[in-house]
């Protein structure tokens, strides 16, 4: 899995097995950068729609299969944060949760894509579900 | 290592979260929460003063907790809750629902 075409400037590109563990070192990472590049206002949608994708790409995607990698790319833009995690698993159906509507308040889970949509500005998925690319906006100067 | 504490009083837990609520700590912490509630637990409080950072696990398990204490008539509070976790609590509509609270002005905390 290499890092997209147009990832050059302020990137972050990391591999990880298919172990929850290895979520928090790539999220401190992303925290790091963020801050460092005058983004700390945007850390807490970024890491957290981050963190929705590697969760879901580890346990959904790839099943837990620690021979499996999740890929995460991020790049800092000019306008917007894009943040694209890709796993090895079959994909899944995208566009029947794009459709779902939000859990009510006891239901325990679904709430992945929600978060999401709360964030980021555009989501798209490649045909097998097993990319997702966000946008997020970008904090702006002064703001 | 324990991310977090439970101090039991009667039939009340204090959950303390030393750290983020996210997908790694759930299984360790939700196999605690099941003990207690089991052991009669009819009240949880927890404090998230110490967590930057609430993913949809940590939300599931807290609704998880609220549901098992509903059946039996209990009660929970969120306390201490960041201004980021709090939005994003208003915007799922989940602030009534788990009884969650922010801080006190001037405990921020910086992740």
């Amino acid at each position: 899995m290499k890092p997209p075409p147009g990832m050059a400037g302020i990137s972050l590109h990391r591999e990880i097995r298919s172990h929850l563990a290895e979520v928090d070192p790539v999220c401190r990472e992303i925290r790091s950068l963020l801050e460092d590049n005058g983004q700390a206002a945007a850390c807490f949608g970024v890491e957290l729609v981050a963190r929705e994708w590697l969760n879901n790409a580890i346990v959904h995607g790839n099943r837990l299969d620690a021979g499996k990698k999740v890929a995460l790319n991020l790049r800092i833009g000019r306008k917007w944060i894009y943040l694209q995690i890709i796993d090895e698993g079959p994909g899944f159906d995208w566009r029947k949760a794009r459709r779902a509507s939000p859990p009510d308040d006891t239901v325990i889970g679904g709430r992945g894509l929600p978060i999401s949509v709360l964030y980021a500005c555009r989501i798209t998925f490649n045909q097998r579900g097993n990319q997702v690319s966000l946008w997020l906006k970008k904090e702006s100067k002064g703001g | 290592m324990a991310y977090y504490t439970i101090e039991r009083k009667e039939n009340q837990c204090l959950v303390a979260l030393q750290g983020d609520l996210t997908a790694p700590l759930i299984p360790d912490l939700q196999a605690a929460l099941k003990k207690n509630l089991e052991q009669g637990v009819e009240e949880a409080v927890f404090d998230l003063g110490n967590t930057v950072m609430l993913d949809s696990s940590g939300i599931g398990l807290l609704i998880a907790t609220c549901n098992s204490l509903a059946q039996k008539k209990g009660k929970m509070r969120v306390l201490n809750v960041s201004p980021d976790i709090l939005r994003l609590l208003q915007s799922m509509r989940l602030v009534t629902r788990l009884n969650a609270a922010g801080r006190e002005p001037g405990e921020e905390k910086h992740g």
